[in-house]
C-alpha cells in the first residue's frame, strides 16, 4: 500500500489552514494513509524564487523531496504553486544525472539525499487516478444539488494537467465536480490567468485581471467558483469583496469535496450572500 | 520588450556585475514565463503574455518583489510569517505545529549563487 505526505505549502498552512484540515479529514474518511511530516521548508515558490536562482530553487526542492522520501512517502499537493516545483524538480533531477549530483553535493551539507524514490501528485489528480471517481460517488452523503460550479485551474495545474488530460478540454476536474451532485458551468475563460503574478507590478490591474474571470463566471450562471490554487483562491477572495455585485461563492476544491461528504456543514448552510465566507479559521 | 536584452555582449561589458547579474535573471524570468505561456497555447494565458511584454521598470519591480521573497524564505523557511494567529488558528482546526526548517534553508542557499544575486555575499 502506498503511503502519502500532504504538502500543504506555506500559503495554504498558514493563511487557509481550513483547506489543510478539510483535506486531511476527506483522506481519512477514503482510508488513505497520510503522514505529517516535520522540517519542510517553503517548496519553494515557481517563478520568482526561480528566477533569482534556478540552483537554489532545485535545491530547495530536492531537499523537500528527500524527505518524503526518508519516511517513504509520495507527496501530495494541495497548490498548484507547490506542484509545479516539486513536480518539475523531481522528474529533471531524476532525469539529469549532473542536475542530481550537484543537487546532492548541495543536500550534503545538511545531510540529506535525493534517491528519486517518490513521485509527486496534486490532490485532484490522485483522486481522480487512484481513488477513483466511483468510489468517490459512494462517499458522497450529502450531494450539492444546487451548486453551478465553475473551475478556475490556475496557470500551474498544466504542468501536470498535460500529463493526465488534455489541457486544451480539460475533463478530470470537471468529472470530479460533477460526481458531488454539482452542475458544471462552462464560462469562456476557466484556462486564463487570475492575475496574481502582476500584483507586485499593478496590485488593482491584478485584481481587475481576476474580477473579469469573476464577471464571466457569473454571466455563465454559475453560483459557485472552484479553484485548486492559494493564490487564485486571495486574489478571488479580494476581487469578491470589491465586486460585491457578483454573487458568487468561492471554494477550494476540499471544502466542496468536505461538504459533499459530509465533513462540513453543508454549503447550502449558507447564506447567498455569504460572499466572499468567512469562518473563524480564516481571519488572516 | 527591454531593449538591454538584445543588445550585443560587447556593448554591456562596461556595465557593474549586480547590473549584469540583474540582466541574466531577466533573461531567465522570459524563459520561465514563456513556458508558462506556451504550455496552456492555444488557450492563451494572457498574463503571462502581458509580463513579456512589460516595460524594464516594471522587471525592476519584480525583480525587487523577487528578492523580498527570497529574503523571506531565508530569514523564515516560509514565503509566509507563522503569527499568533495561525499558530492559533491550527491548533484550534487540530493540526500540527509548524516547524520550517530555517536554519537548513540557509545552508542550502548559502551553496548557491543566491545570496550572491540578492547582494548579500560578504
Amino acid at each position: 500500500m502506498k503511503r502519502y505526505t500532504l504538502f500543504s505549502g506555506c500559503m495554504i498552512s498558514t493563511k487557509l489552514p481550513f483547506v489543510e484540515a478539510l483535506t486531511l479529514s476527506t483522506l481519512r474518511k477514503m482510508d488513505v494513509g497520510v503522514m505529517t511530516l516535520k522540517d519542510w521548508s517553503c517548496c519553494p515558490e515557481p517563478t520568482m524564487i526561480r528566477m533569482l536562482s534556478e540552483k537554489a530553487w532545485y535545491a530547495l526542492a530536492a531537499r523537500n523531496i528527500s524527505i518524503a522520501e526518508e519516511s517513504k512517502c509520495n507527496i501530495l499537493t494541495l497548490c498548484n504553486g507547490c506542484l509545479t516545483t516539486l513536480l518539475k524538480a523531481n522528474e529533471d533531477i531524476k532525469e539529469n544525472t549532473n542536475l542530481r549530483r550537484e543537487m546532492n553535493a548541495i543536500l550534503g551539507r545538511v545531510e540529506r539525499d535525493f534517491k528519486g524514490s517518490v513521485e509527486v501528485k496534486s490532490l485532484w489528480r490522485f483522486l481522480y487516478e487512484d481513488i477513483g471517481t466511483k468510489k468517490l460517488r459512494e462517499l458522497v452523503k450529502k450531494p450539492l444539488v444546487d451548486f453551478r460550479v465553475a473551475i478556475h485551474y490556475g496557470c500551474h495545474m498544466m504542468e501536470e494537467l498535460k500529463l493526465y488530460d488534455n489541457i486544451q478540454d480539460p475533463k478530470a476536474l470537471r468529472a470530479l465536480v460533477r460526481i458531488l451532485g454539482a452542475d458544471v458551468a462552462d464560462y469562456p475563460d476557466g484556462l486564463k490567468c487570475c492575475g496574481y503574478p502582476l500584483s507586485p507590478i499593478n496590485r488593482d490591474l491584478s485584481i481587475d485581471e481576476a474580477a473579469d474571470r469573476l464577471r464571466g463566471v457569473y454571466e455563465a450562471q454559475a453560483n459557485c467558483l472552484c479553484v485548486l490554487c492559494p493564490a487564485c483562491y486571495l486574489q478571488f477572495r479580494l476581487a469578491l469583496r470589491r465586486n460585491r455585485q457578483l454573487k458568487v461563492k468561492l471554494a477550494y476544491y476540499p471544502e466542496l469535496l468536505g461538504s459533499a461528504m459530509g465533513v462540513l456543514p453543508t454549503l447550502q448552510q449558507r447564506s447567498r450572500e455569504d460572499v466572499p465566507h468567512r469562518r473563524p479559521s480564516d481571519a488572516c | 520588450m527591454w531593449s538591454a536584452l538584445s543588445k550585443p555582449a560587447s556593448s554591456i561589458s562596461r556595465v557593474s556585475l549586480p547590473e549584469l547579474l540583474r540582466r541574466r535573471r531577466t533573461k531567465l524570468i522570459l524563459k520561465i514565463f514563456r513556458e508558462t505561456a506556451e504550455l496552456s497555447f492555444p488557450t492563451p494565458v494572457e498574463i503571462y503574455r502581458r509580463l513579456l511584454a512589460l516595460q524594464e521598470s516594471d522587471y525592476v519591480k519584480l525583480f525587487e518583489h523577487s528578492k523580498t521573497l527570497a529574503g523571506m524564505l531565508m530569514k523564515n523557511g516560509s514565503l509566509a510569517v507563522v503569527t499568533n494567529s495561525t499558530k492559533r488558528m491550527r491548533k484550534e482546526l487540530g493540526l500540527p505545529s509548524l516547524m520550517f526548517n530555517q536554519h537548513e534553508v540557509k545552508k542550502i542557499t548559502a551553496a548557491t549563487e543566491l545570496l550572491k544575486i540578492m547582494g548579500r555575499e560578504k
